[in-house]
Formats: structure tokens, sequence, C-alpha cells
């Protein structure tokens, strides 16, 4: 009875985890059993591969390094507001390249909660454009987030040919952010009363422990050792941070694993009874998947398409555009809100005309 | 007997040793009026994270809330959800039948975060190499703030940073 409770409790605390739950008992009618078997919906080396990458960002992040970068950001910005966001903006998209995006927001978004105590900056504007920049960032390289993961072990796309793939999307997209920040804030006082506030003990061992776990982790995988890697970084972190293998998120791992079932059965059900157009041109493809992104976020919206779409460059252009907009997009938006503090319509009024200007171009782009 | 006879032979001769380590090394006294310091300079960026809300199965209530630092969680302060107001440390609080609104917690805590001072004495820790200090409101202490061996940089709580990871997700 205490064991039924205690579940009750859980899945009371995990919404998230909870609907997904829910969503399977449906689809596990709908497929007649078929989504039963784990093992033909779920990715496992996809599965791995995300949890090994989880343990690294938070190995990285838990050293204290990257808290040490954003106090550096106060000392560079010299007083500027302008200085300062420039310098978020590029600072967040480049360790979202390497931490995931959801870990740089856990960096970023406290540095801007500091400087908003001691100055008068528009905290909506700088949470959602640091949230917009971790997106962008994270979808640079095969590891800045899951649903490149995800793509790049299902098309099984070679590290480097990923970011040469993705580059034109990140240069267009943090150009067009830039513009758009200083828009923004164009009214903002130029000057920041900025304290120097005390450090965070930095855990060397651990940063360069992490560091090291997440090349090996790159080569391993790219060498075709797919589930060494998270064996490698579960073994490593055990011996020297236990906190950080166990203090893992268990439910997050489960959700991603019940996404692939939910989602796959999802689309696969739907293909049986012909209820999936031919998704094969780049503009259908940005629009399936902008717009389902925005409807279940780009996660899901990714593996529901995975099967159904064969131009992996353009999917993760529209997954990785798709994340940016509505806050359901990405969960990275939902993190900057609730650590930010601040109101999903102040997030929108600042997130959707970037959105719809991005959207504008590539379709510009891919319509030629 | 035989049983008895074994333990009073198996007893050590002289008095009981004093369990634990000898203390690691010389410490420099001085450095307790930098840690208060540090901590002192800490104090206006402090923030409060998401409170920790627990229902349990016979509808007892338990608040903690997060001292926040930089994204590090600093330590836990016990809130009273039927005073709305903190309940000093080493006295966590359940309460019955009343439903928690995280929002109103924030409100109350920020507030309180304002009016909190660094108390001019601290401990040292010698099995964490840490200078503790405390933080108290209302003649309370609330929080305690962990500092480095040399007073020189501040110590999160990674386990409480974590288990915010987690609820923030």
């Amino acid at each position: 009875m205490k064991i039924l409770k205690n579940i009750v409790t859980f899945l009371k605390r995990e919404k998230l985890l909870t609907i997904l739950l829910v969503f399977y008992f449906i689809i596990v009618m709908l497929s007649k059993g078929d989504v039963l078997n784990l093992k033909k919906y779920v990715d496992w080396k996809s599965i791995s591969m995300i949890i090994s990458l989880l343990l690294v960002s938070r190995g990285m992040e838990l050293s204290g390094a990257f808290a040490r970068v954003s106090e550096r950001l106060l000392s560079l910005s010299k007083n500027s507001c302008k200085r300062l966001l420039i310098l978020i903006i590029f600072t967040s998209a480049i360790s979202a390249m390497v931490l995931m995006n959801d870990a740089s927001l856990f960096v970023y978004v406290p540095i801007i909660l500091i400087v908003s105590k001691i100055s008068s900056i528009s905290v909506p504007i700088f949470i959602t454009i640091v949230s917009i920049s971790a997106n962008i960032g994270s979808a640079l390289t095969p590891i800045g987030n899951p649903q490149n993961i995800i793509i790049w072990q299902h098309y099984s796309v070679g590290f480097i040919s990923f970011i040469k793939a993705i580059i034109p999307f990140f240069i267009i997209s943090i150009l067009l952010l830039l513009a758009y920040s200083l828009f923004l804030i164009r009214k903002e006082k130029g000057s920041l009363i900025i304290a120097k506030p005390p450090k965070i003990i930095l855990n060397k061992e651990l940063f360069i422990s992490s560091l090291l776990l997440l090349i090996a982790d790159i080569i391993l995988e790219e060498k075709g050792f797919h589930y060494f890697p998270l064996f490698l970084t579960i073994v490593v972190f055990a011996l020297i941070r236990r906190e950080v293998v166990l203090g893992a998120d268990y439910a997050l791992i489960m959700i991603f694993i019940l996404m692939f079932a939910d989602f796959r059965g999802l689309s696969r059900v739907m293909a049986l009874h012909n209820m999936i157009p031919h998704i094969s041109s780049k503009i259908s493809i940005l629009y399936w998947g902008v717009l389902l992104s925005q409807v279940m976020s780009n996660v899901p919206a990714t593996i529901f398409l995975i099967d159904n779409v064969t131009n992996w460059k353009v999917l993760a252009i529209a997954v990785n555009l798709g994340g940016v907009g509505l806050i359901i997009g990405s969960l990275a938006n939902i993190i900057a809100i609730r650590l930010g503090k601040i109101k999903i319509k102040e997030f929108h009024k600042y997130s959707l005309p970037y959105f719809l200007m991005l959207l504008i171009i590539f379709t510009l782009i891919f319509l030629h | 007997m035989l049983k008895l006879l074994l333990v009073i032979m198996s007893l050590p001769e002289g008095p009981p040793p004093i369990r634990g380590v000898p203390p690691s090394g010389p410490l420099d006294f001085s450095l307790a009026e930098k840690a208060i310091e540090l901590v002192r300079n800490a104090l206006p960026f402090l923030n409060i994270g998401p409170p920790l809300v627990d229902y349990g199965p016979r509808g007892e209530v338990h608040v903690d809330v997060p001292l926040i630092y930089q994204g590090f969680a600093l330590d836990r302060i016990h809130y009273d959800p039927q005073l709305r107001a903190p309940s000093p440390k080493g006295r966590p609080v359940r309460v019955w039948g009343v439903r928690v609104r995280e929002e109103d917690v924030v409100k109350v805590m920020e507030n309180i975060i304002k009016e909190a001072i660094v108390v001019e004495a601290v401990e040292y820790r010698d099995p964490e190499l840490a200078w503790i200090v405390p933080l108290s409101w209302k003649k309370l202490i609330i929080a305690h703030i962990k500092v480095s061996n040399n007073a020189d940089e501040i110590i999160p709580d990674y386990g409480l940073t974590e288990e915010i990871r987690r609820r923030t997700l």
C-alpha cells in the first residue's frame, strides 16, 4: 500500500511523465499492442548517448567553470548594458554547443538575475534572448540538444558533417538575434552598476574529467562503440563524483524513452491509416518540423518525423527553428521562464516576432 | 557465562579511545573575518529558488526554500506555511490541511531574504575544510553559507543543486 502511495506521489510530481504514460497506454491500444515491443520503437543508441551527455554536461556545470565565465562577463561588459547582452548571446550560444541548451540556461539565467538586482535591466528581454541564443547555439552541434543527438544517431551523420550542414542556419539565426536584441534594448540606459560578486568554488578535477569524457564520448560514438560512452561516463563519475550519477534526473530519462514509444508509435499508427502525407520537399519538411515543434515540442516532433523524412539537414533546421517561438517549442524555454521567474506572456512578446522573422527567412531560402 | 568472559577479555586496556580524526592542521583564525566579509558581499546577490513543497500521504505539507547564488543552491530554509515565515535551522515544519502556493512562498521569502543579516561569528567544519557562516532573520538562524578554507570562495550544496535542477525540469 505504501509503495502504491509513493508511486502516486511520484506521478503527481512528475506531470509530464504521467501524461506520456497515459498517452503510451492509448498508443498501445491504437497499435493493438505493437508499441509494447519497445525494442522496435525506442532508439536505445540515442537514449544511451542522451544519458551520457546529460551526465557530462551536469559534471561540467557543477564544476563551477561556467559560473566563472559568466562572472567574467560582468567585468568584460564594462558597465554597458548592450555590451553585456552581446556577450551573453555569444557565450550562452557557445556554451550550449557543448553543454546542452538546458545546462547553458542554468549558468546564464542566474547571472541575469544577479545583474537585475543591482541594475535596472529588462529581465524578460534578457531571459528571452538568452533562451533563444541557447537554443540556436545548441543547434550547431550533434551534442547540443536531444533532437540533434537523435538525428545524429538515426541518420548516422558524421560529427563534422552535421556542423557543416547547420553552420548557415546558425550564422543567419545568431546575426538576426543580435540585430533584434539591440533593437529591443535600444531604449535601455547605457550603463550598469556592477559590483563584483564573490566567486563560487571551482572544481578543476571535475571540469577536466567532464571535458575529457565529452571528447572520449564523441570519439567512441563516431567509431561505432555505441553503448560504451555511457558505461565509461558512469564508471568515471562513480569514481570521482558520485553525486553526478546518483543525482541524475532518472524521470527525465524515462520521459525520453516514453517520447520514443509514444510519438514513433503515433507516427506508425498514422502511417498505417495513410494519415501522414508525403513529406519530401524542403518546404514541407520545414513547415511540418516547425509546426509540430510548436504544438508538441521539438524532441517529440523529431521522433514523430524521423521515419517519414529522408532529408536530415532540413529536418534538423526545422526542429531547431521550431524550438524558438512558443514556450512549448523547447524544454529550454520552460526552464528559462521558471528560472527567470518571468511570465509566459512576456516571453512570447519577445520570442514570437523573432521566430516569425526567422521562419520567413528560411521559407524564402527553401523556396529557392 | 562464556560470552561474558569473551566480552571482558576483548575490552581494551585503559580509557576508551576518542573517535574521529585529528584536526587537519593549523588554521588561520583571522580568516574567519574574511569569510564573514565574503558572505556579506554575496548577500545582495542571493536569490530564492523554486520552493520544494512536499505533500505526505496523510496530507502533511513540508516546505523548504532553497537559497540560490549564481545558479547554485547554498542551503535550504525551512518554511512554516501557517506562519508564512521561515522556521529556524534544525526545526523543519510539518503542517496538515494547508495548500501551498509556490508564488506566495517566493514572494514572502524574497522580502525575508532582504531583511536577513550575516551573523558576526563562524563555525569551522574540519572534515569539510570549510567555514560556515550563519544567516539570521529576526534573531533566528535560518541558513548556513559554506565558505572555502582560504575564505576566497563560496561552496555550494551540490546535492540540493541537483534536486532543484530535477524539479525545475
